[in-house]
């Protein structure tokens, strides 16, 4: 908040004030616990200074149970931990965009905000040194979100007991054991983001509570081997995946996944279809297979799968998966005629909703549609997006030359839906 | 009381100027206070909400039907198309709205709503004087001059780096 002199404070014209008086009366009415509330939402720095404001404003910002800090000095840390008169704290974050001039005094920052039962922690460094100790045994805390700094605990010494959801956004490990000393001593973590450096190898997770994991990895990432043990998980999502090794454990809980595989030019394509990467989705298949045939269990569907990958994978993978209910092939576009006829028939045996994006018309695609709408044979609903910069004859050909196929499921429907982004 | 089965219940909430409005249960029980006097019996009669006017209780109701409408297609995706819907519904206020709806989140309690509104009544602070915060909140300055000037010099080192500039 900006500051501006005072010359004895300005007095407001009195039409004004009617129409206004009635929130203004109200709003000085809020408890303290409301104007606090409110002062979390800003960096410490800025809420401190409202105790320009009046009296009552003085102290407000001293029972903030949180600090927030955002490339400030020491000083301004400092003297923000000292004044505060709260015990209490919540919520610590600590943000540095460029280098931190002092890398050492944190260290008594982390132990100060431990002390006092902190429950979620932010953390940005930009450094690659290792966290220390202090932080990796914390029993209060409950989301930490590290970014820009290492990571380097030791087998056995982490002990997080109540982490709940854990983000590491390009954290350094400085070996690939790191990750899973961390995760071994967070018994009841139930979410893990993780956006990976470059130089991780081999990513393993293994988690025997974790519901949801997003793994994120950089188009020249040297990773080549994922291991995901996680028995209780029901949200999968992987981006910018490529992997010569999958190894992965029962996902029976899985209802929803969301993968994304992309073949890095230096790779050649065969990788794809390595044993171990079909097996992965075998496991996903897997999974659909069960419910529908074993009703006692309770599982849940595994009802919708996005797959983005080239179209030797999905053909692949079609053959496989006879039970999937949704496709949605928006990502594929290529100008490969007669791939689909390879695909059998019984894939389409249960699929009800198919979605296919920026269709121009072409004579491969008008293949593949007729294909699709002549054997889905439970088909509900299929939707065709194309482009809005779509030429009148050509968008007037689409719809006739579609509308003419035939249909194995009466009950379909088939939509055109304009895409003005293309 | 449950309605027979297939229809769902409503609800009538009457605002302190004696407005009255229909409100679908399921949607109106994001309210935590909503929900208690429900629990408590109220249900069948008028739900009376003293600390809220007509004007900011149709916004408080048109926020409960947009959250309560957001399909349940997957955990992930719900939340993030209820967060876009939080962000849309306070972008739209202007300061004054935005005073009334955070006395009427507090007093409805509804969590995620007053999180949504207090952020951005703290991000439209961050950006103003003292003399706008002060005339919006209905603070008096009652500091002596010198109360003031020890009040700076306590915390000279937020204050560092600022321009002076006038009431804007």
């Amino acid at each position: 908040m900006a500051i501006a002199e005072q010359h004895g404070g300005k007095r407001l014209k009195h039409a004004q004030q009617t129409t206004l008086s009635l929130s203004i009366d109200r709003l000085s009415d809020l408890p303290d616990s409301v104007l606090t509330h409110i002062l979390s939402f800003i960096p410490t720095k800025f809420s401190v200074r409202t105790s320009i404001l009046g009296q009552r404003w003085r102290h407000l910002w001293a029972y903030v149970p949180k600090l927030d800090f955002r490339q400030d000095n020491q000083i301004t840390i400092n003297s923000a931990m000292l004044l505060r008169k709260v015990q209490t704290l919540k919520f610590l974050r600590l943000y540095y965009y460029t280098h931190p001039s002092d890398c050492s005094d944190q260290t008594t920052r982390y132990s100060f905000a431990i002390a006092r039962d902190v429950k979620r922690l932010d953390i940005r460094l930009l450094s690659i040194n290792a966290l220390p100790r202090c932080f990796f045994t914390c029993k209060t805390l409950v989301y930490m979100r590290l970014a820009a700094c290492g990571v380097n605990p030791s087998s056995g010494t982490v002990c997080l007991p109540s982490l709940k959801k854990l983000l590491l956004c390009y954290v350094y490990f400085k070996s690939d054991e790191s990750l899973q000393n961390l995760l071994s001593g967070c018994p009841v973590l139930e979410d893990l983001s993780i956006g990976l450096h470059r130089d991780m190898v081999y990513c393993n997770v293994s988690s025997p509570k974790m519901k949801r994991l997003w793994l994120e990895f950089v188009s020249n990432s040297r990773c080549d081997r994922l291991e995901i043990n996680a028995p209780a998980l029901k949200y999968l999502k992987m981006v910018n995946s490529f992997f010569e090794h999958i190894k992965c454990g029962v996902l029976n809980s899985l209802t929803e996944a969301d993968i994304n595989l992309v073949n890095d030019n230096n790779k050649p394509d065969y990788l794809l279809h390595s044993r171990s990467l079909l097996e992965f989705i075998d496991r996903l298949r897997r999974i659909i297979d069960s419910v529908v045939y074993d009703r006692t269990t309770s599982f849940c569907n595994l009802t919708r799968l996005e797959l983005t990958a080239d179209i030797h994978f999905i053909s692949m993978f079609l053959k496989n998966a006879h039970n999937l209910k949704f496709i949605d092939l928006s990502e594929f576009g290529e100008e490969t005629e007669g791939w689909m006829e390879k695909v059998p028939t019984c894939v389409l045996s249960h699929v009800e909703i198919i979605k296919l994006a920026n269709i121009k018309g072409k004579k491969h695609e008008l293949g593949y549609i007729k294909y699709l709408l002549k054997n889905a044979k439970v088909l509900e609903r299929m939707e065709i997006s194309y482009p809005g910069s779509l030429a009148w004859e050509e968008k007037i050909h689409l719809l006739h030359e579609i509308s003419s196929f035939r249909r194995a499921s009466e009950e379909c429907e088939v939509a055109f839906v304009v895409d003005f982004n293309k | 009381m449950a309605a027979e089965t297939g229809t769902p219940t409503t609800l009538t909430l009457k605002s302190n100027d004696d407005e009255l409005f229909s409100v679908v249960e399921s949607a109106a029980i994001l309210s935590v206070t909503i929900r208690n006097m429900v629990e408590d019996g109220c249900a069948g009669g008028v739900i009376p909400l003293v600390n809220v006017d007509g004007k900011t209780l149709a916004r408080v109701i048109t926020y409960m039907n947009g959250i309560s409408a957001i399909p349940g297609v997957g955990a992930a995706a719900e939340e993030e198309k209820k967060k876009s819907y939080r962000d849309k519904f306070v972008s739209d206020m202007d300061f004054e709205t935005l005073a009334d709806m955070v006395l009427a989140a507090n007093y409805l309690n509804m969590s995620c709503l007053m999180d949504a509104v207090s952020a951005k009544i703290a991000r439209v602070m961050e950006k103003k004087s003292v003399g706008w915060v002060r005339r919006k909140f209905g603070i008096e300055n009652d500091y002596t001059p010198e109360e003031e000037a020890a009040v700076k010099e306590e915390h000279k080192w937020t204050f560092e780096g600022v321009e002076t500039d006038d009431d804007n």
